[in-house]
């Protein structure tokens, strides 16, 4: 469980809103191709996963507001936070995700699997990595 | 002896509620924050208890500021358990 | 009249909050919430405790004990779960 040399404000991030390796490279490629819409389909093709997971990828990251959707049948996505904060934490993410890639994957995997979980953990004194913030 | 064991109640319900808020901090997983509150809450109620107890004189009673707290704090932690513990 | 009402009050919140505990520990399977349910039921029954003797009662001064004894299984809940480390099961 290392993060080290993740940024605060990265390390929140991710943990609100990335869930998974899959939603954290959806969400980076509608960025670095924020010129066009992607259906899920489409997105499914460039990152070789299934089209339903990127369906609902695209869902959850519309719901937490880091996409719009048109509505359409199918909808089309296209990257647009809803805050400025998250801009700057997904750039900040996008920079340290190409840099430390193994670092920020297993923050992703170190994640408390649900809220239960994240109640226990907080008990834990010492973390296994040097200083959380 | 009893002061000594509302001092330790006060403490750990401090201590609880830091750890609950450095987690909140550091997750954003709103539970800890109505948690954290809860101890912090029971923390202030014990503190309220030892104050009465040993500070001042029986002709004051603290009981309602007291019951408050703890209600407060009981309820706080039963609304995070049922709307944010997923 | 006022007083049991509240402390009956107090005494179910707990009581509910632990039974919450209770579901999490059978979902979870860690220790920390088997503590923490029983430490909110001690919690509860405290508060009832309280309310049955009345202000003159001597009896009352022991009711720290009780309080005391939620309060150490928390404190052993957080020591076992730092002892156990990640894991935490059981």
């Amino acid at each position: 469980m290392s993060d080290a040399g993740i940024p605060q404000r990265v390390q929140r991030f991710i943990t609100t809103h990335i869930d998974s390796l899959e939603k954290l490279e959806v969400l980076l490629l509608l960025r670095a191709r924020a010129d066009r819409e992607w259906t899920a389909s489409a997105v499914s093709l460039e990152l070789r996963i299934t089209d339903a997971s990127a369906a609902s990828r695209l869902e959850d990251l519309t719901n937490h507001g880091m996409l719009v959707s048109d509505g359409a049948t199918p909808p089309s996505y296209r990257y647009s936070p809803a805050s400025s904060e998250d801009v700057q934490a997904v750039t900040e993410l996008a920079e340290v995700y190409s840099v430390k890639r193994v670092s920020v994957i297993s923050f992703i995997f170190s994640r408390p699997l649900d809220k239960v979980r994240g109640f226990a953990e907080a008990f834990i004194l010492k973390k296994d990595k040097d200083g959380d913030g | 002896m009893a002061e000594a064991v509302y001092i330790l109640c006060a403490l750990t319900s401090l201590a609880c509620s830091v750890l609950l808020f450095r987690a909140y901090k550091r997750t954003g997983m709103r539970l800890l924050l109505w948690s954290g509150l809860c101890f912090a809450g029971l923390a202030v109620s014990n503190s309220l208890l030892f104050v009465d107890l040993v500070l001042l004189p029986t002709s004051i009673d603290l009981y309602m500021p007291r019951v408050i707290a703890t209600l407060s704090s009981a309820s706080v932690l039963l609304y995070g358990l049922i709307w944010d513990a997923s | 009249m006022l007083k049991p009402m509240l402390n009956g009050a107090v005494s179910m919140a707990w009581l509910a909050c632990a039974l919450f505990f209770l579901r999490f520990w059978v979902q979870s399977k860690d220790r920390l919430f088997a503590f923490f349910a029983l430490a909110f039921t001690v919690l509860a029954g405290n508060s009832v405790v309280a309310s049955l003797l009345d202000a003159d009662d001597e009896r009352r001064h022991y009711i720290y004990v009780v309080r005391l004894f939620a309060f150490l299984l928390i404190l052993y809940a957080i020591w076992d779960k730092n002892r156990a480390g990640r894991r935490g099961t059981g």
